[in-house]
């Protein structure tokens, strides 16, 4: 299988945006705390497109596939900042909250969700015009964020209450609120949208919630600290930056069983799979560049320099809008 | 460093191990040594020596060595002074390296949480020797606003401080 599709078969399958203004090969968004930056990468060939000037302190991304154009929070400037894809090497941003860190987009309203850190609150903000749409009331330090397929509901990691809360998209209700390990940080949804795994930095462990059930079914232990994850849904496999370890845990979320530890730069912590690539890419915060990890052989195959203090936590990877057959 | 640290003796703050900021920081120093790497890595290989080679360090009482889950309670300026505990993670002397983590700070000293670190000997090859200090942290401060004392850039600065006055006091003693 030739998992490096040509640009040219990309172009010619685009289905949402036109041709001109889309994604042609993934391009990974990293977030460099120290610079106040953006690096733009093609993940095909892995150059660097562009390194943008975005707010103070960036961390949370979230690609919106639909405008082609990428929020990322700015903790440390309570702002949010957003790249066009339409205008390279440029961003612009609007306020938000105090300290915005979990950030995702609704895959069915023009609605993007941004987790303020210490005010017990998810803000909305529209994904066509940046105008504030409400808010959510969520638990204490809302961290990461994760919207089901059908736009129903948002799940929100509260990390200092170690629970995972679902709210009513529509009535802004908490649906659940269902407990989980110590400090739960990121969320990575299965692709059927019934499971929920969420990594737990203090426990080190990663809770498996059955979101029928709504109750956690699995606890399974990766490494020190760990971050987030990444599933990857051919193998049935879940990647999971250990930040203290320096390494990936890979685990069978149904099984529970260990099936490799793959060692990276110091502090990991976004990670996310590329269908198109078919390969993992973690950003190493301590050692500034992005890895990239084969699934199948469960070795890093290449490490992509970034800015100081590369996070990418979220869906910092834009995949092309189509996929040839 | 001994002078901030002997100035701040009576504020005794335990800290909250788990509230921090939303950004985690980090502080990277090194120094090169006119010295064996041997000689240096021997100068500070055992956790508790800190307190030979440490400026701010006046007194460590260390239990379990060098293994992993070893504690060290740092007095910091003078005997009786603040108390730092700190547990290793990790100890290669093959690698010249260990890794720790702070256990108990005190904000007054060092307004930090989470926070581990990296001190590493590495031969130049040429007879001489670098030695890194690395940490990871977040500011003490778990809400918005922190006050000056415990922002992000205090949280910085006083690890900042605690690694070059080591470093320097380190190459002092091996460049003997």
């Amino acid at each position: 299988m030739n998992r490096r599709w040509p640009t040219v078969a990309l172009l010619a399958t685009v289905g949402l945006c036109s041709a001109a203004r889309c994604v042609a090969a993934p391009l990974a968004f990293v977030t460099n705390q120290g610079p106040d930056t953006v690096t733009v990468l093609d993940l095909a060939t892995g150059s660097t497109q562009a390194t943008v000037a975005v707010g103070k302190d960036p961390a949370g991304v979230a690609w919106d596939a639909k405008h082609q154009r990428v929020f990322v929070t700015n903790p440390g400037g309570a702002s949010v900042s957003v790249l066009e894809l339409a205008q390279p090497g440029q961003a612009h941003s609007f306020p938000s909250g105090k300290s915005p860190l979990g950030i995702a987009v609704d895959p069915v309203r023009d609605r993007v969700y941004v987790a303020d850190f210490y005010d017990r609150q998810v803000e909305i903000f529209s994904t066509a015009d940046f105008s504030p749409q409400g808010r959510l009331h969520v638990g204490n330090t809302p961290s990461g964020l994760a919207p089901s397929a059908d736009g129903r509901w948002l799940a929100v990691a509260n990390r200092d209450d170690d629970t995972v809360a679902l709210i009513d998209l529509v009535t802004g209700e908490t649906i659940a609120t269902i407990p989980v390990g110590g400090h739960p940080f990121g969320l990575t949804l299965s692709p059927d949208g019934r499971t929920l795994y969420s990594a737990n930095v203090t426990s080190n462990d990663v809770s498996v919630v059955d979101l029928e059930a709504r109750a956690e079914i699995r606890r399974i232990k990766v490494g020190d600290a760990p971050y987030a994850s990444a599933l990857d849904p051919t193998r049935g496999q879940l990647f999971v930056t250990n930040q203290q370890s320096g390494t990936v845990s890979v685990v069978n979320p149904l099984t529970g069983v260990t099936l490799g530890t793959v060692t990276v730069g110091d502090y990991p912590e976004g990670i996310q799979y590329s269908p198109s690539l078919d390969r993992v890419f973690v950003a190493s915060w301590f050692d500034n560049a992005l890895y990239e990890i084969n699934p199948q052989t469960l070795q890093l195959e290449r490490t992509l320099p970034c800015g100081d203090g590369s996070r990418a936590f979220g869906v910092f990877i834009a995949e092309p809008a189509a996929r040839p057959q | 460093m001994l002078r901030r640290f002997a100035l701040a003796l009576f504020c005794l703050l335990p800290l909250a191990a788990t509230a921090h900021g939303p950004s985690r920081q980090k502080v990277e120093q090194e120094i090169t040594i006119k010295a064996p790497a041997a000689k240096v890595w021997g100068l500070i290989a055992d956790f508790c020596s800190i307190e030979k080679w440490h400026p701010g360090v006046a007194k460590c009482e260390g239990t379990g060595g060098n293994a992993v889950g070893a504690v060290r309670t740092l007095h910091v300026g003078k005997p009786d002074g603040p108390v730092i505990v700190e547990e290793l993670l990790m100890h290669d002397p093959a690698k010249m390296s260990y890794k720790y983590k702070i256990t108990q700070t005190d904000v007054s000293v060092l307004p930090v949480t989470t926070y581990a670190a990296f001190l590493t000997v590495s031969d130049n090859g040429d007879g001489t020797t670098k030695v890194v200090w690395k940490g990871g942290f977040y500011r003490s401060w778990g809400k918005n606003d922190p006050p000056p004392e415990q922002s992000d850039a205090a949280a910085v600065k006083a690890v900042t401080a605690t690694y070059q006055g080591g470093l320097a006091n380190i190459k002092k003693l091996a460049e003997q």
